[in-house]
């Protein structure tokens, strides 16, 4: 094989620069495929991981542990108890670095006149700032601290919205879990701008202790959010949160169940992206494969005398073959080199996509992007083209095994 | 010139023929590219379109009018009076297809286990249904009926939410225009469909059944209008302001902002690929009219002996390429017609629809090729490749007779 090998390979070489030209031109079509989908895909999964990244970071956690039935029906009702020990269980474990109970109720908030409903959050704000960014968002007054008894803070829209200010009050009402009425005054220490509309809007946090006493939630928490140094981290300790949350008969929820929407966002865009790389990668295999079919014709009579002079159709289908194999790995390489090239020049500097900054912070997303280059992004796109153009070979190659020294030689 | 074409043509076309392999490689090279260009297009217009369309047929429609301040804090106290006067005049004017005032603030619903934030609307739905397609998203029970109906209709989504059903009482608190906290109960009278967010978000009752809940008289929170097909929205828009111009009048590029930069961008989406997939065409084609070329050199040489102009064999060349190109994108067009008849009822994301509905667009995405857009591009691909061809066929223009015809 490695003889065979030895002996075609320099004679493939050889065939492919008979006509620099066309050899030239094919070079170009595969490397600036290949360059275009390193850069793509460095681009897409980049913004999917940054997307993904920076909406849980701001508050949802990179996981969370939840009541059976909770992600479906979320309801005061359906409660964690002990939440302290499990939270503490699970930064035992690797990859989670912290863990913050939550209570998540509902309630209309009012000032004076003003009232509106919105989601009451009580947090511990040790634990929190570890998970949530919110606390980084505050930009008048400060975040919950530990020692706080009656404190709130609230998104900029809301607090607007109520004609509240820092160190005024404002009063809670609503259902608590045994049914009763929960009602309390809280002081505002803090105001947030996420630039986030439905978080700005809706959410109001207010120290943990203090949330379980006006809820009737002593010892118990709704969720549990967890962080760890990065998705990834916090992803691949989800088997060992899962059987650690079993022990307590409470389910370890991933980014896709707490963000349904952007989990289904970005299989609709990975799917029409795939749709238009394989057009991308159709058409440059049909243009390879003509080049390669045109000069198999060309060459019908040379093959001719090769054969008379007794190599086998196998050995000659095999050159033939090697010759595509080797213009699309070096087509490859190039496109390689330079979609690389182009993607790590980006990954310092960012690309920024002017005028976007607003409509992209909705989605809580930066204004500049970076692409990644990694593993599968870098050669995803030259496999799959190496691989269709190695399976279109098959046709030129069933073409020349099947010729017969004595027609060849009469080809015109 | 035309006698000429006459006398080329028939010979590019057999030309064209012998050798069909090659020739239907680059049909199929050219067909796919211009395929993958209008399928590009489709599906952004489809996707754009339908994120317009459920955002402004659902409640937005193409322009509204507040009281100043009211976007940024929907409250009860940045309010309207019913439009009478200059404004009365622009909105009836032809000018305007449709409006409709609406109250509409934040409100909190009650049902006997649930509580949850909404938007409250009290709506007129003769004036309604003229630019909002909500009422006729009706799936249960029936939309309203008049100004006074005491009704209230909600979205599907938010019933299961609330765990409530078509018939059942439910509490909406707001606040009124003197300050305190009403409540009200009304029943449950329709359940509408639609785009999930919006199913959430909007309860409608009657216009006056609203403002007297709100203790307002007979003042508004908006008015939502569409403007005449056939005149530019900014015209109207203007119009508005000059007649009110104490009032905030924004059309749907400000008040839906992903909508407009969808339109926008997706249009130098299409641009870029069509560049892309237009170097590979070109590629693929002067690689295959080069080699068709070089075959034919002693043929060119022969014809140049014979008296053929140089300038003759480059048209003729040229011709090939136009017309090799031309099928090829014919054939593209055609392949991108068959690829819309599964699709021609629209095309279900189904179990995708959160994620398109995140980025503002319906469920259903109804792909149509736009004929400007394919006549547009085909020509562009066309002209552009016939552009490539001429490289080739230059090459075949400068063959020297004598060179051309010892050659073996």
């Amino acid at each position: 094989m490695i003889g065979r090998l030895a002996l075609l390979a320099p004679m493939a070489w050889r065939n492919l620069w008979r006509n620099p030209r066309r050899t030239l031109l094919s070079l170009l079509s595969i490397s600036l495929v290949v360059a275009i989908l390193v850069f793509m895909l460095s681009f897409q999964l980049s913004i999917y991981a940054t997307m993904k990244q920076n909406t849980l970071r701001i508050f949802d956690g990179y996981a969370q542990f939840r009541p059976e039935g909770y992600t479906a029906d979320p309801t005061l009702d359906r409660t964690i108890s002990h939440p302290g020990r499990l939270a503490g269980e699970a930064t035992a474990i690797d990859g989670v670095t912290a863990a913050a109970p939550r209570v998540n109720a509902f309630a209309i908030l009012a000032n004076g006149e003003r009232s509106y409903g919105a989601a009451v959050i009580g947090v511990d704000p040790a634990g929190e700032a570890k998970i949530s960014s919110i606390g980084s968002m505050i930009h008048n007054g400060r975040y919950l601290e530990p020692a706080d008894r009656d404190t709130a803070i609230l998104g900029d829209m809301l607090a607007r919205n109520l004609g509240l200010s820092v160190g005024k009050k404002v009063t809670l009402l609503g259902a608590a879990r045994d049914g009763s009425v929960a009602a309390d005054v809280l002081r505002v220490v803090g105001i947030y701008h996420s630039g986030i509309p439905e978080l700005d809007r809706s959410i109001l946090e207010m120290p943990l202790s203090r949330a379980q006493d006006t809820f009737a939630m002593t010892g118990r928490a709704n969720t549990i959010a967890l962080g760890g140094p990065s998705l990834g981290a916090v992803d691949d300790a989800l088997p060992a949160l899962k059987t650690l949350g079993r022990r307590y008969g409470v389910s370890a929820v991933d980014w896709s169940a707490m963000e349904p929407a952007m989990r289904d966002a970005i299989t609709l865009d990975i799917s029409i992206g795939l749709l238009m790389y394989a057009t991308l990668i159709a058409v440059v295999a049909f243009i390879i494969l003509n080049t390669l079919l045109m000069s198999v014709l060309e060459r019908t009579r040379e093959f001719g005398t090769l054969l008379a002079v007794g190599m086998r159709p196998g050995l000659i289908g095999q050159m033939v073959w090697i010759e595509l194999l080797g213009l699309a790995l070096f087509g490859c390489v190039i496109g390689f080199a330079v979609g690389a090239a182009v993607t790590l020049q980006f990954e310092r500097h960012g690309i920024a996509f002017s005028g976007m900054d607003r409509l992209f912070a909705q989605f809580g997303l930066p204004s500049r992007f970076y692409p990644a280059l990694t593993p599968f992004s870098a050669l995803a796109g030259p496999g799959a083209i190496l691989l269709s153009i190695a399976i279109g070979g098959i046709v030129p190659y069933l073409r020349v095994a099947r010729l017969t020294a004595a027609s060849a030689m009469r080809a015109t | 010139m035309i006698g000429r074409l006459s006398l080329l043509a028939p010979v590019a076309w057999r030309n064209l023929w012998r050798n069909p392999r090659r020739t239907l490689i680059t049909l199929l090279v050219v067909a796919v590219g211009v395929w993958s260009i209008l399928m590009f297009d489709v599906m952004l217009k489809a996707w754009t379109t339908s994120s317009k369309e459920a955002s402004l047929r659902t409640l937005t429609g193409e322009a509204q009018i507040h009281a100043t301040g009211y976007l940024d804090d929907p409250n009860i106290v940045h309010r309207l009076p019913k439009p009478d006067g200059a404004i009365l005049r622009v909105l009836n004017s032809p000018k305007v297809d449709g409006w409709a005032a609406r109250v509409r603030v934040p409100a909190i619903i009650q049902s006997e286990y649930r509580t949850r934030a909404m938007t409250f609307l009290g709506v007129s739905p003769q004036d309604e249904k003229k630019i909002s397609d909500l009422p006729s998203q009706v799936v249960s029970g029936r939309y309203l009926r008049s100004d006074a109906d005491i009704g209230i209709v909600i979205g599907r989504d938010l019933a299961d939410k609330l765990k409530t059903r078509l018939g059942k009482r439910v509490i909406v608190m707001a606040q009124t225009a003197d300050g305190h906290l009403a409540e009200a109960s009304y029943t449950i009278v329709g359940e509408f469909d639609g785009p999930v967010p919006a199913q959430d978000e909007f309860s409608f009752t009657g216009f006056r059944t609203a403002q007297r809940m709100l203790g307002i008289g007979g003042d508004i929170s908006e008015i939502s209008l569409d403007g005449a097909k056939m005149l530019p929205l900014d015209g109207v828009v203007a119009a508005l302001k000059r007649a009110a111009p104490s009032r905030d009048v924004e059309p749907w590029t400000v008040l839906v902002p992903l909508a407009y930069t969808m339109e926008t961008f997706s249009q130098s989406y299409i641009f870029v690929w069509l560049m892309i997939m237009f170097v590979l065409m070109a590629i693929g084609i002067v690689n295959t009219q080069l080699m068709a070329v070089f075959e034919r050199t002693r043929e060119f040489g022969l014809l140049q002996a014979l008296g053929m102009r140089p300038g003759l064999i480059l048209l003729q060349v040229a011709l090939e390429s136009a017309l090799l190109i031309g099928i090829g994108v014919v054939v593209g067009v055609v392949l991108m017609l068959a690829t819309l008849i599964p699709f021609r009822n629209g095309l279900d994301l189904g179990f995708l629809a959160a994620g398109s509905e995140m980025f503002g667009a319906g469920r259903v995405l109804y792909p149509q090729l736009d004929p400007g857009d394919a006549v547009r591009f085909s020509l562009i691909v066309w002209v552009l490749g016939i552009g490539a061809a001429l490289w080739p066929a230059r090459m075949a223009s400068r063959t020297e007779p004598i060179v051309a015809m010892g050659e073996n």
